[in-house]
């Protein structure tokens, strides 16, 4: 009961957070010096031309204006319409998330296959040979920069050998595999650094803990202890890391996605910015806002589920 | 479940490096027995400490390292040998401009150093700050600034730093200024959470028996005792502050085309690559790693550190 | 380091030399179809269409699409040179100048099959005369109305008389489109695509992804096009272009960087086609800034340029140097400029001359466009040999587009200009017209002798007169010192080698009539 209350209450925080949010992007973007009038129309601006597109594209209502008819669309669920691609920004944003999320999904699995071994291993062998490089290659991944690891893998793997596309999404789920490999990796580099060196850790004090030493005494094998304790203890703190590296990869990916030519919804936000498509930036914000509040409060659940310990509803923020 | 509250209250900064801004998580002291010198204790800290001075160092004293350093732009560019491969000459190649792209990442470092230092330090003295008045006071100032700070976290990092320099214009200040704003809410959760568990210790209750002004626990007897995590995050938050605005420099959105800036060169040997020449991409990078190795280790070490004071 | 001729009657050959093939292609074109044309020819190109209808779309990406799905009564030829007839297979005008009647192909169907009717082209024209918003309507401005007495004439009124008239005809919007179609498939729709008479027809798009055109079934030439289908791939990413076309992914790349051109010469599969555009870039001084009000000031800054090394810096030899604000294609293109070369010696002179010293430039560059901003470091490198100090500004794009209406904002703006039709009269409006961009980002007002110039120039219908009379103005341009002229650079394409046909006009336009591929 008392956790149902929290969830609840966590929820209905939320709430405002989120209508603050879209009402910042809704303003951020007016401040955006020029419109998507100016943007879409290039090198060559008739000034007639403009002013005409001005009006058609209801730039020129109030902000007041703007604003109202922005919310009561929004509560009938009518997220605008894309100037740019004449499409419904939800069906643009539905299109392009699929990408995203194939990207993000991708780099978590990346991450899980590459970080959960090391990380155990450098655990188990802590202070040893193996231990001290992985420990390196996870400083590497946090110190190098993901779109120079994203250029430098073009220019190995996919530029000169044609082993990997360089660029876009391919035409069918086989390709589209292929062409998220190297951005999913990309993506999961930093993520494996932080996670290596969580499970490192979090095995290093498992193993320290006094279960595992009482297990020993009992004359369990290793194995059992190392599967059967180790490992789970030290997994379940680097599954709400994970959780919490969705976040980091979703801002990841506006970088990404520009590198690889992803047609996700990074990609999109940024193109949105620069051609000044204000419903189109107002859905992806709301989309990622979205998401990251969902994924804030599922943590903060798993959290409270995991360790009881954690006072719900106390001091959190 | 003794290990596992351990493992969750692990160190923020040491969970959370990487990317995304931290969780709030609470940081129980670990204590150990026996103090052997700083620097035995942490060979990290060594290490990142050697490679952090020397980065200063170069940044200090660019022409040192490379002799051209200083010089201004147009004295860097030489049409006659545009797009060289690294040799002896020229050790990372020269660029599409004929610029020895090795003089330009030396020339480069103080101005990314400043960037990553900048854009710490205002967000560590505010962020820190806002941290302590609303562990200590709580109520509905802490729940108003929490709130603030909820919608802050909730836009990507990115997306937001984009939107900012957008609107006010690109150009070193500006970015600075984008990441003043983007960077502030770690700082205030790790100290929030940390003055959580500080006002009810003994000590603040003792210091408030003895009528001791709020001003004076707060910055006498509680901050000292809770800094040091804001301080081992900052250490790996100028690394990635530097990689940030190094990305806001590869979509065009720092610092101009002739300002010499370790993301700006990245981004601008982009066009080159597919012609084969790989190495305007590819070279000021090694910097940059060396750059965030230091600085992640100096972090490393600094954590071990303060984590083992009593 | 020429690469190739930038001639328009000597384009063709000299492209087909570069190749190494045997002249094909364009007017020179045999007539023969191949033995066994490749069925599909895929183009990799940077960024998609956004719209296909010619009276509300912006932007080259669409309107190069145009010739190849709709017909108008009159087309540029193939080289830009000259007008010729397209549906039409005649016309009169009367003795006023203002009322053209053209004779129309009998028996026209439309790719759906349907007949081309006296409703058709007035709605066409009609539509696009009263689209006042449309981007296009500047070309289409002068018409008053059009009237159809039947399916095989189109009787044009023009409200004055004007020697652009046949050359405003060739746009896209006034290219023949079902009015059936239109109205059962709505405006919205219409973005999607549009039936017209051209060779092929939209067959499938995925936005974003790629637009398939396929042959028009009831195309009025026998025979062709030579190939069923055309596909255009968005590869955005110019290595991913270069290596798709290296591995025989796509047939032809468009929009490559010069370096990659420059790379892909090394490839025996390859033919590097660097197509005559009208691209023309150059540098706008503003003239109301007090440093740069002195003609004096001007000229010093167009003597330390050196144009040809922007040629071989930026473009790898690709383009050339450039002497006027108008490309050499352009039949009104004058020969006698002196292009800016360098000439540090009488350009310290001229400043010295002046009173000026420790000159401080700031120059507007456009965020993310890699040619202005070199154009802008490379002129910093030139300036500073006479102590001139140049600062880029650069800013986001769209902050740009409206920073550089504002004259207080910079000193220098890299400027550029590509023609949308054969005729200089829609260019010399944005820069006669100050209302239009402030005299091209100059804040310069054209004195009344260039204004009278440019406005018989208008309507002379004496093509050796009219090209006198441009001459004239661009002398003028020259003497006032209020642009740079910079570079003319080429549409950069590839093409796999045993492509033949392709066509892009000077002006963008593809035609892909006899494009094909032997298989």
């Amino acid at each position: 009961m008392e956790t149902f209350k929290y969830i609840l209450r966590r929820v209905l925080q939320m709430i405002p957070v989120f209508i603050v949010s879209l009402i910042v992007i809704f303003l951020m973007m007016r401040l955006l010096p020029g419109d998507a009038a100016l943007a879409t129309l290039g090198e060559k601006v008739d000034p007639k031309v403009y002013e005409a597109l001005k009006e058609n594209m209801g730039l020129n209502a109030s902000l007041w204006d703007q604003f109202t008819i922005y919310a009561s669309n929004l509560l009938q669920g009518d997220l605008g319409s894309s100037y740019k691609y004449k499409m419904p920004v939800a069906e643009l944003i539905g299109s392009r998330m699929v990408v995203t999320l194939c990207l993000a999904l991708t780099a978590a699995i990346i991450t899980i296959i590459v970080a959960l071994p090391l990380g155990y291993l450098a655990g188990v062998k802590k202070d040893k040979l193996p231990d001290v490089l992985v420990r390196l290659f996870a400083l590497v991944g946090l110190a190098a920069p993901s779109f120079w690891v994203g250029l430098v893998l073009l220019i190995t793997l996919a530029v000169g050998t044609g082993l990997f596309p360089t660029s876009g999404w391919g035409k069918d789920w086989g390709e589209h595999l292929w062409a998220l490999l190297l951005p999913g990796f990309t993506l999961a580099f930093a993520s494996i650094a932080v996670v290596i060196r969580n499970v490192r850790n979090n095995v290093v004090d498992v193993r320290n803990a006094d279960y595992v030493d009482f297990g020993r005494s009992k004359g369990l094998s290793s194995w059992v202890i190392s599967t059967g304790y180790v490992l789970r203890n030290a997994l379940i703190p680097t599954a709400t890391l994970l959780a919490l590296r969705i976040i980091g990869m979703l801002s990841g990916s506006v970088i990404i996605e520009n590198i690889f030519g992803l047609p996700g919804i990074g990609a999109l936000l940024v193109e949105a910015v620069t051609g000044r498509e204000y419903a189109t930036v107002q859905g992806c914000v709301m989309v990622f806002v979205a998401i990251t509040l969902i994924v804030n409060l599922l943590t903060d659940i798993l959290y409270s589920v995991l360790d009881h310990r954690i006072q719900l509803g106390g001091d959190r923020a | 479940m003794t290990s596992l509250e351990l493992k969750l209250g692990a160190d923020p900064a040491k969970e959370n490096e990487g990317l995304d801004k931290p969780k709030k998580k609470k940081t129980p002291k670990i204590t150990k027995s026996g103090k052997p010198s700083v620097w035995r204790r942490s060979p990290s800290l060594l290490v990142g400490a050697i490679m952090v001075v020397f980065i200063f160092f170069v940044a200090a004293f660019p022409t040192l390292f490379a002799e051209n350093a200083e010089k201004p732009m147009t004295a860097l560019m030489d049409f006659t040998a545009m797009l060289k491969p690294p040799t002896a000459e020229h050790w990372f190649g020269t660029d599409n401009y004929g610029r020895d792209i090795y003089t330009m990442v030396i020339g480069a470092t103080r101005l990314d150093l400043l960037i990553g230092l900048g854009s710490v330090a205002l967000p560590f003295v505010v962020g820190s700050f806002l941290g302590l008045i609303c562990g200590y006071y709580g109520g509905k100032l802490d729940s108003i600034i929490m709130r603030i700070l909820d919608v802050f976290v909730a836009f990507p990092f990115m997306v937001l730093a984009i939107a900012i320099v957008a609107i006010i214009g690109n150009g070193i200040m500006n970015l600075l200024i984008a990441m003043w704003i983007v960077s502030w809410p770690p700082y205030t959760r790790l100290v929030r959470s940390e003055v959580l568990v500080a006002k009810n210790s003994e000590y603040v209750q003792a210091a408030k028996t003895l009528g001791y002004s709020d001003i004076t626990i707060i910055f006498r007897h509680i901050l000292p005792n809770v800094i040091s995590s804001s301080v081992v995050y900052a250490a790996s938050d100028v690394v990635m502050c530097i990689m940030t605005a190094a990305s806001m420099s590869f979509l065009g959105l720092g610092v101009d085309a002739a300002t010499l800036e370790w993301g700006s060169i990245i981004s601008s040997g982009k066009t080159y690559i597919m012609g084969g020449y790989w190495w305007i991409s590819t070279m000021p990078g090694l910097i940059m790693i060396f750059v965030g190795l230091g600085f992640s280790l100096f972090g490393d070490g600094l954590n071990d550190l303060l984590r083992t004071k009593d | 380091m020429d690469k190739f001729m930038l001639n328009r009657r000597g384009f063709l050959a000299g492209a087909a030399a570069l190749s190494g093939l045997a002249a094909f292609g364009g007017l020179a074109a045999p007539q023969f179809a191949l033995a066994a044309p490749q069925e599909k020819i895929v183009i990799g190109r940077p960024v998609d269409s956004d719209d296909l209808d010619p009276v509300t779309c912006l932007g080259n990406i669409n309107i190069f699409i145009f010739n190849l799905i709709i017909d108008g009564l009159v087309k540029t030829s193939n080289d830009g040179s000259e007008i010729e007839l397209n549906l039409a297979t005649g016309y009169e005008v009367d003795e006023s100048g203002t009322v053209w009647t053209f004779h129309v192909q009998e028996g026209l169907v439309f790719s759906d099959g349907s007949p081309v009717t006296a409703e058709d082209w007035e709605w066409t024209f009609t539509r696009a005369i009263e689209s006042e918003d449309s981007n296009w309507h500047m070309c289409v401005e002068n018409i008053d109305h059009v009237e159809c007495p039947d399916d095989t004439t189109v009787i044009i009124y023009c409200k004055e008389e004007a020697a652009s008239t046949l050359a405003n005809l060739c746009i896209f919007t006034l290219g023949v489109q079902s009015k059936a179609y239109f109205e059962k498939v709505g405006a919205d729709e219409y973005h999607n695509g549009i039936i017209g008479t051209g060779p092929y027809m939209v067959k499938e798009w995925k936005r974003g992804e790629y637009l398939t055109l396929a042959a028009n079934p009831n195309y009025r030439v026998e025979g062709q096009p030579y190939t069923k289908e055309v596909e255009f791939k968005i590869v955005s990413d110019d290595s991913a272009r270069v290596i798709q076309l290296q591995g025989n992914d796509i047939d032809i790349a468009t929009d490559l960087p010069f370096a990659t051109l420059m790379q892909l010469e090394n490839d025996p599969n390859i033919t590097v086609q660097p197509d005559p555009s009208t691209m023309v870039y150059w540098i706008s001084i503003n003239t109301t800034r007090e440093k740069l009000m002195d003609r004096k000031v001007r000229e010093a800054l167009y003597l330390a340029t050196n144009s040809q090394e922007f040629v071989d810096t930026i473009a790898f030899g690709y383009a050339t140097a450039a002497s006027s604000v108008f490309a050499p294609t352009s039949e009104f293109y004058y020969g006698g400029l002196d292009q800016p070369s360098g000439d540090i010696e009488a350009a310290k002179k001229l400043l010295e001359e002046a009173g000026v010293s420790n000159l401080e430039l700031s120059i507007l560059i456009r965020g993310g466009n890699e040619t202005h901003k070199a154009i802008g470091m490379i002129l910093m490198k030139q300036w500073a040999e006479i102590g001139v100090t140049v600062k880029l500004d650069e800013r986001e794009a769209t902050s740009y587009q409206k920073d550089r209406k504002d004259l207080t904002q910079y000193d220098l703006i890299v400027s550029g200009w590509s023609d949308d039709i054969q005729d200089p009269s829609e260019f010399m409006q944005f820069i006669f017209d100050f209302n239009v961009n402030s005299g091209y980002y100059s804040g310069y007002h054209q004195p009344e002798e260039m204004q009278a110039l440019n406005a018989q120039a208008q309507i002379e219908l004496d093509n050796e007169v009219r090209k006198d009379l441009y001459a004239q103005i661009q002398q003028g341009f020259r003497d006032e010192g209020i642009y740079i002229p910079i570079m003319v650079t080429p549409w950069c394409n590839a093409l796999q080698s045993g492509v033949t046909g392709w066509v892009q006009t000077p002006l963008g336009n593809y035609r892909f009539e006899e494009l094909a591929r032997e298989a």
